[in-house]
């Protein structure tokens, strides 16, 4: 699997911009977002694997043409859709009724909810579960390989003493450590989509991703002036400051 | 969302009036369902927005430069070091800096980031340019980053996963002897602990 979001290596993007005293949000519907998708978290509508892979089935040009929380919308209209919680029609209807001026959701309250999605931030993640064993993993390192475009090396919590990579598989040599080989249980295996809430629970999906081709990649401007995080910008060489 | 395609066949993502119009039906949907309040959304928000941010890393980092047994505690078991100090929600794991060592963070498949520590990752960490670049190019971006590190010093890039995330411990700057832990805690930022920034003695240290 090497979908559009396994962007590590990739050629043709340019500079990284960076904005000054950038605010936590962009606009306030950016905000929202982040909160609806953590309460569905909470509620266990989805868990954090299913909206990874959620954005990770993205259509490619619909990944490269929306910002972040465009791509967190997108993620959870689709899968409340598909867990049958809300409906595309339901959400057309609603928007239409919310752009009359009529909003018929009564209000509700869940104390326990906000205690919850609060406790969340502060307490031990239930992300890292037992997987089975590593299918490829040895001694002495680890091979990853999939798909045509690139390779990555897994794992890392060590330092990458040597990498040998080729255009369609690397293979990495590294130096077991105590606390390196606890850390870092291989998980890998050809068919293991790379993505970072992929299930088994890789680890340390460290540290060197190399591209054997580069990509094209069609870029798309925005019509509106739309106010929330920028959109990918059309790609350009990138200088180096002076 | 499907978007929409123009006579030429370009596609187009919605408008920033449907966005956010869709945004409140979904949220409106959830809130008829009893299934989100919309006092959950404004509280996680708030926090967001007020308490997590890299005020919180900048307190681990500050007792790691001066408690030497805390330091060998979260180079072990970040996850268990940051309990300590009263944070979680993370799985981490802390990478030192240290002479002849330079480490970065990115998260080439997403966002990864210790929300926790360091709050919410800003735009350019999410961008494609850095997460392609990061991996292939460190010392170009780091150079964008005003960070020019000689050919000798070894970079290590730590590719980030939802399980396991990341936070750079950097180097305790020359002349902070006389420095408390507090005073210490206000020299480090954000971009050091993701490692696009050095930390800097107080009469230099700008953001």
């Amino acid at each position: 699997m090497n979908g559009i979001h396994d962007m590590g290596g990739m050629h043709g993007f340019g500079r990284v911009d960076r904005e000054e005293n950038e605010p936590v949000f962009h606009a306030a519907w950016e905000s929202r977002v982040l909160g609806l998708s953590r309460a569905c978290s909470a509620q266990h509508l989805f868990n954090i694997d299913e909206s990874r892979h959620a954005i990770e089935r993205m259509a490619p040009v619909d990944y490269l043409g929306s910002s972040y929380y465009e791509r967190w919308l997108d993620r959870t209209v689709r899968l409340l859709v598909e867990k049958g919680v809300i409906t595309r029609e339901e959400l057309e209807r609603r928007m239409a009724q919310l752009a009359s001026g009529n909003d018929p959701a009564p209000p509700h309250r869940d104390p326990k909810l906000v205690d919850r999605m609060l406790r969340a931030t502060k307490e031990r993640t239930p992300y890292r579960q037992p997987g089975p064993p590593p299918p490829f993993a040895s001694s002495r390192g680890a091979t990853r390989r999939w798909g045509t475009r690139g390779c990555h090396v897994t794992p890392a919590a060590s330092t990458a003493s040597s990498i040998a990579c080729t255009g369609r598989s690397s293979s990495r040599t590294r130096t077991p450590t105590g606390r390196a080989s606890s850390l870092t249980r291989c998980t890998a295996s050809a068919s293991t989509p790379p993505s970072c809430g992929a299930r088994p629970p890789s680890l340390a999906r460290l540290s060197i991703s190399i591209s054997g081709s580069g990509i094209s990649i069609p870029w798309l401007q925005h019509p509106e002036g739309a106010r929330h995080e920028r959109r990918p910008r059309r790609a350009r060489p990138s200088p180096s400051r002076a | 969302m499907s978007g929409a395609h123009d006579e030429h066949g370009h596609h187009h993502r919605e408008p920033e009036s449907v966005l956010s119009l869709r945004v409140r039906a979904l949220e409106s949907l959830l809130v008829e369902k009893k299934l989100v309040s919309s006092e959950a959304v404004d509280r996680i928000v708030s926090a967001y927005e007020q308490d997590i941010g890299p005020h919180n890393g900048a307190k681990v980092v500050a007792r790691a430069w001066v408690d030497p047994a805390y330091k060998q505690r979260l180079l072990t078991d970040g996850t268990a070091a940051i309990e300590e100090l009263g944070f979680g929600g993370v799985d981490l794991h802390v990478v030192e800096n240290k002479p002849g060592v330079h480490n970065l963070v990115v998260c080439t498949l997403c966002s990864c980031y210790p929300h926790a520590l360091i709050g919410l990752p800003p735009v350019w960490y999410k961008s494609f340019e850095y997460r392609s670049r990061a991996v292939r190019e460190p010392r170009e971006v780091l150079r964008e980053f005003g960070v020019d590190l000689p050919e000798s010093v070894e970079i290590r890039i730590w590719d980030s996963s939802a399980e396991l995330r990341y936070l750079v411990l950097p180097e305790r700057p020359a002349g902070t002897e006389g420095l408390s832990e507090a005073q210490l805690a206000e020299l480090v930022t954000r971009d050091a602990m993701i490692g696009v920034a050095l930390t800097r003695p107080p009469a230099s240290a700008a953001r």
